[in-house]
């Protein structure tokens, strides 16, 4: 049984995440995004490689989409209603409410804007969305008889999850993009101690490691008071949502407190519709909002008004978010070019911009001119505050996760090819789990747990149920000379025993079946048979307080000088082996399974090296053990041999 | 429902027989209950009915009984001390016999209950139930297990073998057990010492092992347990080693900061509040999500790269995450334990104090005061250096609107060591902009300043000398002392000049003129560490360019101090302060040090009048014993409802004076005689002629009169340092009470007793007046003539009232002259960690301890102070309370006083109300109180507390 990953988009790059993954025979396509760096074939996944015959309905079982943003969700249309997928499509309530704005925005600024030719239709998109099953955090669906999806809190953007999906016995986890942080406005994500095959998570900050977050807001909101104080325009490209909201909050409070009347504004349209998704759907939203949600919604910006483009050359400082984030065109580069040019502006860059884009250029050093195209180039002498806060976790809040859930395999997709490396590397040293950074279209194999159903007798389920632990010393010398990393491994050990001494049993084509020790010989049918060792050799006696040889044997024979004889064997040995516990039964003395008696048959068949010294009074011990003990039965054997047990009368 | 049967006899013999031969029911049972309960059930049919419960234990009768029997022999133990031996007996011989392991564990509750209120048993349970316990652990019903392993302290179970079988059951399949064992273990490790390192190393790795359980409430309780018995571990061990384990224990709780479960990351902050060592490096690594240098370095170090390796990025940003929760739960919890790693070092309180300021701008009020409590903590352990950015966070939060958030931050300034001018001037800003912004925080932003100012003398003297133009009479000659600006740096640079180091001469005289005109204000904003009286002498010598003495005034201000802040203080610029331990030992040290400061020459001398003329509050008190004074003729005259109305005006008027200068003892008094007026006024209309004897209502005079008795009481034991003036006229007030009383009808006993006390009172005025050298009132040398006639007169006649109305007629109202050394005496108890919500858990029948924090305000050693303890109406119970037990000096005694209470009521729950009370002086004799308790009538000196207490048993989950 092994699961298969086959990453179509997102490996070793941002964008278009897109991996297929075949688990126990199930087949679930994990996001169905676009690129938006490229504008050719490139932008959507390589769907060939799910079915080379177009039959995507019978190839896939379900899609699953974890958030709205457009590298999640942006080819969905096109595979469903272009390449007719017609299965089941799940995501959260927001995601789907939140999807078809993105995804009509999207098209709108493709087809209207720029003129290009038109990848799906607003029917398209209406269609596509008529598919989407709708799930609940922690809701677990039954996809079909064998497949359960089930969802987990990601924080990131607003209704962003992370997916479980598990088929029979083996279990993966899909992250699409989370944050480990809470945010002003959303929680961190939140997720259940789950037993995973596998974990395939984001890495966009596989090597970064930021710091308080309070200290970035403190920047953040130094550098904006500062411009506008000095009657500058604050430009804040952003994402309609997410982003836009959380800066937002963050101003509005500190607008609120500083007392300060100068405008923010909200380019019109999306932001102001995306605002009233949030205060829709608060419960989405972090602990902190909830609870200010009993007083006010905290979405209710106090200082928030709507933007006109005709106030782009407005004098006097404000404050403006304007979508898309990367300023990759639309109306946060109409205003660039308009504000760019004087430097009491601000632009500030969110922390993470495609290759291609303005924000990009603008983020690589500090240009002083940007080329927009073949014609037109832009002054820029505006300042520039790099926003790094981010709604991706970093590269410690990734450890912690893949910590916290200790899966058998982690895959990195979501993230830049040489950080991912070094993160695979880290992940493997430090946790020890095998890692994978596959590049787009490559395919990751992985075992996969598989369960054998087994029935359990009576006897063992009766064994089971009263507690029956045991403790163990271990040998610290042992330790010390066969594990060199022994710091930290308990020294005296506790162990339950009621369920490891089952044995499974797996006859011809039955069912398995567990059974207790006792029952082990029944249900074999066979007898217990045990090899015995044994040894039969004589030991010395000096004869000091000895009566004359010859009566020495029959002395033996009475139990009195036996049971002296034992005695004596018993406190030697115990003075010789203190670790070991050394039970006297009377007729024989015994150690784990050796006993040790005294021989009275001359025709002892273990007997070893004749008779005993003539006139030293020795006798012949005559020992029988199991194979388990037989290092320390030599051992012991050895020892008494060169004792001398002198009988005292 | 059976009646309970009060008389013995025949009906005894009749239950007795029901009881035996009837197999029980549950009906039975309640039966049977009601008759244990009732405290006058005859003891034979107790013994029956003990007898049928035995026997119903012997012979199994009905299982599902079984537990109600076992319950009400326990009851019936609690009930019958003397049975309980019995009743332990009889559960024991069934205890070993019993199939179910329900019915096995019943009984041990059963029996741990009855041994709990019987020290005898409870003594020879010791390790009587190990192997029955043990066994019992190990039966498959897993809610006995875990409610076993919850209540192991309770049976006397050996620690020895509980803690085998906590360890051993920290491997359960079941959550609920493990966490039980896991809590067992915490509890041992707390109860018990243990030698064996082995055996301490074994529970903590295995502790350590359940951090990573898959149920969170295990994580929780293997948190706690690798807490403490991390903390056992490294106590048993030295050097090197000691050190590396109690990094290992910090790093493995710094691993669990990051857990998914919010309870877990609370559990884990806690823990971290408690760490006692740790290395620097690992502190200074959990500010820092980067994994610092330093761990690095010494991986190269250690060659085995792997461990290092992770521990450092399992503490990377451990509080920084904390700070960071989406929990204020967290939060909170992470603001507490940073006090505890402050106070480890200092170097980490400075990186630590840049993430605590940025709690301050949390949405969590709980969040913000535990952010600065932790400062003020700092401060007090001088581990808070404070940079202008953190200055200008913390002066922000000055505005907030919630005013206990602004008073935590007055209170951190108040112990802020400032290292610099520019924070000086920062702080004050920040202090005045409060005042203009939230003019109902001015006494405490006053105390605020005042404590600035004592503490940072040089500074103060600097920023007075650039800022004096604004203190200083406009040109116009107006003096803007309404303005907050100025009212606040003169109390500032008044208290400059307390502590300085050299010399006061830089801030001008005239400060302290102006600031008389705010006295009042001053005085009681610093009504904590003097008084308003010292606070004069001081201004008056301020003024007069510090020529004289040292007065009483900086005495004070060193004894309270001394007292409140000897840790605070001790930071200051006074280092010959802190080389000795401040208490009343050191006073004349301090004395000495503060002479040094002021160069005294000569006593400082204050008059009565000095004092009237400014103390507007004694001009105030003045006025009103005047008015007072001169309506008298009016009751005289039968005015007696105006009179009321009058002396109700007052007393409102001076109720608000009190709410403005709480404390002020001569306030009270005179409230208080206000009050005793009334009483007075008003009992003295039944003698009035217009008044016929028909209208008399006798029980509502007697009422009155009662009432009267105990204000007076007040009035001459809750004050010391009366003058001997106002002392004779107290004696005067009384005697007309007591002169009052006899026209009540008396038996012949109280009269005597009454008689008896007029008498001792008389003499004690003669010699007052011989002492004194002052003629006796009309009023009380009527009364002496008549004395002879009331002594032969056998109360029937003397009730006729025109013979006591001619006597208070020559009574008449003299004014009060309130000394400067009049004082209160008070007592305050608080009794913490109780509340309605928390009772004391208190077992039926035994005697509890209670704790209590008991503050004493100018006692002497002659007072004779008794606890008083009520439950109920009747049931009180006395405490006398040795002086010698408290520490401090006559003005201020405080103790940690442990009262014991004996007898608890048979009831679930209960509330016991404590009071303290002084003896009153010999001249009320008095009917002798029962045996044990105050010999005369009690004056109680603190309001009621209220201390609550419950029984709460657990039960078999």
């Amino acid at each position: 049984m092994a699961i298969d990953c086959l990453v179509l988009g997102a490996g070793q790059e941002v964008g278009k995440s897109c991996a297929v993954v075949t688990i126990n025979g199930k087949r679930i396509m994990f996001d169905c995004g676009m690129h938006m760096g490229y504008l050719d074939h490139r932008r959507y996944p390589d769907f060939s490689h799910v079915a080379l015959d177009g039959d995507f309905s019978g190839a896939i079982d379900c899609i699953v989409i974890t958030h709205f943003h457009l590298d999640h969700v942006g080819a969905l249309p096109y595979f469903t209603e272009v390449c007719g997928y017609r299965g089941p499509i799940y995501m959260t309530y927001p995601t789907k409410a939140l999807a078809p704005l993105m995804l009509e925005d999207y098209r709108k600024v493709m087809v209207e804007r720029r003129g290009e030719e038109e990848q799906f239709t607003a029917e398209h998109i209406a269609e596509c969305m008529k598919k989407v099953i709708a799930v609940d955090l922690k809701q677990t669906v039954q996809v079909d008889s064998e497949l359960q999806i089930r969802a987990y809190y990601a924080g990131h953007v607003l209704g962003a999850a992370m997916f479980y999906a598990k088929v029979g016995d083996s279990a993966l986890v899909y992250t699409g993009d989370y944050n480990m942080t809470p945010d002003r406005h959303l929680g961190a994500a939140q997720i259940d101690r789950l037993h995973l095959d596998l974990l395939i998570t984001e890495s966009t900050y596989a090597t970064t490691v930021r710091d308080s977050k309070y200290t970035r807001e403190r920047e953040f909101l130094i550098a904006v008071h500062k411009c506008v104080a000095g009657g500058g325009k604050v430009l804040i490209p952003t994402f309609a949502l997410g982003r836009a909201q959380e800066l937002c909050m963050l101003l509005d409070d500190y607008w609120e407190r500083m007392n300060l009347n100068i405008p923010i504004y909200f380019s019109a349209g999306l932001t102001i519709q995306a605002n009233m998704y949030y205060k829709m759907l608060i419960n989405w939203t972090s602990q902190k909002v909830k609870a200010t949600y009993v007083t006010r919604n905290p979405f209710d910006f106090k200082n928030v008004r709507n933007f006109d483009r005709s106030m782009i050359n407005t004098p006097g400082p404000c404050v403006l978010f304007a979508t898309p984030g990367m300023i990759s065109g639309g109306f946060s580069l109409e205003v660039f070019k308009n504000w760019a040019p004087s430097e009491i502006n601000l632009v500030t860059l969110p922390g993470y911009c495609v290759a291609g884009t303005i924000g990009h250029k603008l983020m690589s050093g500090k240009p002083t001119k940007i080329e927009l195209d073949k014609d037109t180039e832009i002054d820029v002498r505006c300042q520039i505050h790099q926003l790094s806060f981010s709604p991706h976790t970093d590269a410690k809040g990734i450890m912690d996760l893949v910590k916290f859930l200790s899966p058998k395999h982690v895959i990195l997709v979501h993230g830049e090819k040489p950080k991912m490396a070094s993160l695979k590397g880290k992940i493997e040293s430090e946790l020890g789990i095998p890692c994978y950074d596959p590049a787009n279209n490559e395919n990751v194999n992985v075992p996969s747990t598989h369960f054998v159903k087994a029935c359990a007798s009576d006897a063992f389920v009766q064994s089971c149920l009263s507690p029956n632990f045991k403790f163990s010393r271990r040998n610290r010398e042992y330790e010390c000379s066969h594990q060199k990393d022994s710091e930290g491994v308990p020294i005296l050990q506790v162990r339950d025993e009621r369920i490891a001494e089952g044995i499974v049993v797996m006859e011809g084509n039955k069912e398995a079946k567990v059974i207790n020790q006792d029952e082990l010989l029944h249900v074999l049918r066979r007898e217990r048979h045990e090899v015995e060792f044994a040894y039969c050799f004589p030991a010395q006696l000096s004869n000091k307080n000895e009566e004359p040889s010859d009566t020495s044997t029959d002395n033996l024979q009475c139990p009195y000088r036996k049971c002296s004889l034992l005695r004596a064997l018993l406190s030697e040995l115990s003075k010789e082996f203190p670790q070991v516990e050394i039970q006297d039964f009377g007729e024989y003395v015994k150690v784990e399974s050796l006993r040790v008696a005294i021989c009275l048959t001359d025709e002892c068949p273990y007997r070893v090296g004749g008779h005993p010294l003539v006139g030293c009074g020795s006798v012949f011990l005559c020992c029988k053990w199991l194979s388990r003990d037989e290092q320390l039965v030599w051992k012991m054997i050895s020892t008494v041999r060169t004792l001398d047990l002198s009988l005292p009368l | 429902m059976e009646p309970p049967s009060a008389s013995p006899g025949e009906h005894s013999l009749d239950p007795l027989t029901r009881f035996t031969s009837i197999p029980l029911t549950r009906h039975k049972l309640a039966s049977l209950r009601s008759l244990v309960i009732n405290p006058s059930t005859p003891i034979s049919l107790i013994t029956s009915i003990l007898e049928a419960l035995s026997r119903h234990l012997e012979h199994g009768g009905d299982s599902l009984l079984l537990p109600h029997a076992l319950k009400l022999l326990s009851e019936l133990a609690s009930h019958r001390p003397g049975l309980s031996h019995v009743i332990f007996d009889c559960v024991r011989s069934r205890l070993f016999s019993s199939e179910s392991a329900h019915v096995a564990a019943e009984s041990l509750d059963a029996i741990a209950l009855v041994a709990e209120r019987d020290e005898t048993l409870s003594s020879s349970l010791n390790g009587q139930f190990d192997s029955f316990f043990v066994s019992l652990c190990f039966n498959r019903s897993v809610s006995v297990r875990q409610w076993l392993l919850r209540n192991a302290e309770r049976f006397g179970v050996g620690s020895h073998v509980s803690i085998t079988v906590f360890l051993g059951f920290t491997k359960d399949p079941y959550p609920c057990v493990r966490e039980a064992a896991l809590d067992g273990l915490v509890n041992l490790g707390k109860s018990s010492v243990f030698e064996d390192r082995g055996l301490v190393e074994g529970c903590y790795y295995r502790a350590v092992e359940l951090l990573g359980d898959v149920e969170a409430c295990v994580r929780c309780a293997a948190v706690r347990t690798v807490c403490d018995w991390g903390h056992i571990l490294v106590a048993s061990m030295q050097g090197t080693e000691k050190r590396e384990q109690s990094d290992a224990t910090f790093i493995q709780l710094c691993s669990m900061v990051r857990d998914m479960s919010m309870e877990v990351r609370v559990e884990a902050f806690v823990a971290l509040g408690k760490t006692q060592t740790v290395s620097l490096k690992n502190l200074l690594q959990s500010l820092s999500k980067k994994v610092l240098g330093s761990m690095k370095e010494n991986r190269s170090v250690c060659q085995s790269t792997g461990p290092i390796e992770l521990s450092a990025s399992s503490v990377a940003g451990a509080v920084v995450h904390g700070f960071e929760d989406e929990y204020y739960e967290v939060r909170r919890s992470v603001c507490h334990s940073m006090r505890r790693l402050c106070m480890i070092s200092s170097e980490f309180s400075g990186e630590a104090i840049n993430l605590l300021m940025d709690m301050l701008n949390d949405d969590s009020v709980i969040v913000r005061l535990k952010a600065l409590e932790t400062m003020h903590h700092m401060a007090t352990c001088d581990h808070f250096s404070l940079e202008v950015m953190h200055m200008q966070m913390l002066l922000g939060t000055l505005v907030d609107k919630n005013e206990f958030v602004r008073a935590a931050v007055r209170k951190v300034l108040k112990f802020v060591k400032l290292r610099d001018l520019e924070l000086l001037k920062l702080s004050v800003d920040g202090l005045i902009e409060n005042l203009e912004t939230y003019p109902q925080d001015e006494v405490d932003i006053f105390s605020a300043l005042f404590h600035v100012g004592l503490r940072h003398g040089n500074f103060v003297a600097c920023f007075i000398d650039e800022v004096f133009h604004e203190i200083e009479p406009s040109s116009d000659g107006k003096l803007s002392l309404d303005c907050a600006r100025v009212a606040a740096l003169l109390v500032l640079s008044i208290a400059a000049p307390i502590f300085a180091e050299q010399n006061i001469g830089e801030i001008p005289p005239r400060v302290f003129s102006y600031a008389v005109t705010l006295l009042g204000r001053i005085s009681h904003a610093v009504g904590d560490i003097t008084s308003q009286n010292a606070l004069f002498e001081y201004f008056s010598q301020g003024s007069s360019c510090m020529e004289d003495n040292i007065s009483e005034f900086v005495e004070q201000i060193l004894a309270n101090l001394g007292k409140d802040g000897a840790a605070s203080l001790a930071s200051n610029q006074i280092n010959d302060l802190d080389q000795f331990p401040l208490g009343e030992a050191t006073f004349e040290h301090m004395k000495t040090y503060a002479w040094r400061l002021w160069q005294p020459t000569e006593e400082p001398k204050l008059t009565a009048e000095q004092l009237q003329i400014h103390d507007d509050l004694t001009r105030f008190l003045n006025g009103i014993f005047t008015k007072v004074k001169a309506i008298w003729p009016l009751v005289k005259a039968g005015f007696t409802n105006e009179v009321l109305k009058i002396l109700r005006v007052c007393e409102e008027e001076l109720e608000t004076v009190e709410t403005k200068c709480t404390g002020s003892p001569a306030l009270a008094f005179t409230l208080q005689y206000i009050r005793t007026l009334k009483l007075l006024a008003s009992a003295s209309s039944y003698f009035h002629p217009t008044v016929g004897q028909c209208c008399r209502v006798v029980s509502q005079l007697d009422i009155l009169l009662v009432k009267l008795e105990r204000t007076l009481r007040d009035l001459k034991c809750r004050f010391t340092g009366l003058s001997k003036k106002d002392e004779l006229y107290l004696m005067e007030l009384t005697s007309v009470s007591l002169t009052m009383n006899f026209s009540k009808l008396m038996t012949g006993c109280s009269y005597s007793t009454n008689l008896k006390r007029l008498a001792a009172v008389l003499s004690r005025v003669e010699c007052l007046q011989q002492e004194h050298g002052v003629g006796p009132s009309s009023f009380l040398s009527e009364l002496k003539k008549s004395m002879p006639d009331i002594h032969s007169a056998a109360g029937s006649m003397f009730s006729v009232p025109h013979f006591l109305r001619k006597m208070l007629d020559a009574f008449s109202v003299k004014q009060f002259e309130l000394s400067r050394t009049l004082l209160s005496l008070s007592a305050e108890i608080t009794v913490p960690d109780n509340d309605s919500e928390n009772p004391f858990h208190f077992i039926q029948g035994l005697p509890v301890g209670i704790r209590l924090e008991i503050t004493l305000r100018n006692i002497s050693r002659e007072n004779r102070l008794w606890l008083e303890m009520t439950v109920g109406k009747e049931s009180k119970q006395f405490i006398f309370l040795d002086l010698k037990l408290f520490g401090g000096s006559n003005e201020l005694r405080k103790v940690t006083y442990f009262a014991a209470y004996y007898k608890t009521p048979k009831a679930v729950s209960f509330t016991l109300r404590v009071g303290i009370g002084v003896e009153c002086f010999p001249e009320d004799i008095h009917a002798g109180m029962n045996s044990g308790g105050p010999k005369r009538e009690l004056t109680y000196l603190s309001p009621v507390s209220e201390v609550y207490f419950s029984a709460k048993s657990q039960k078999l989950t």
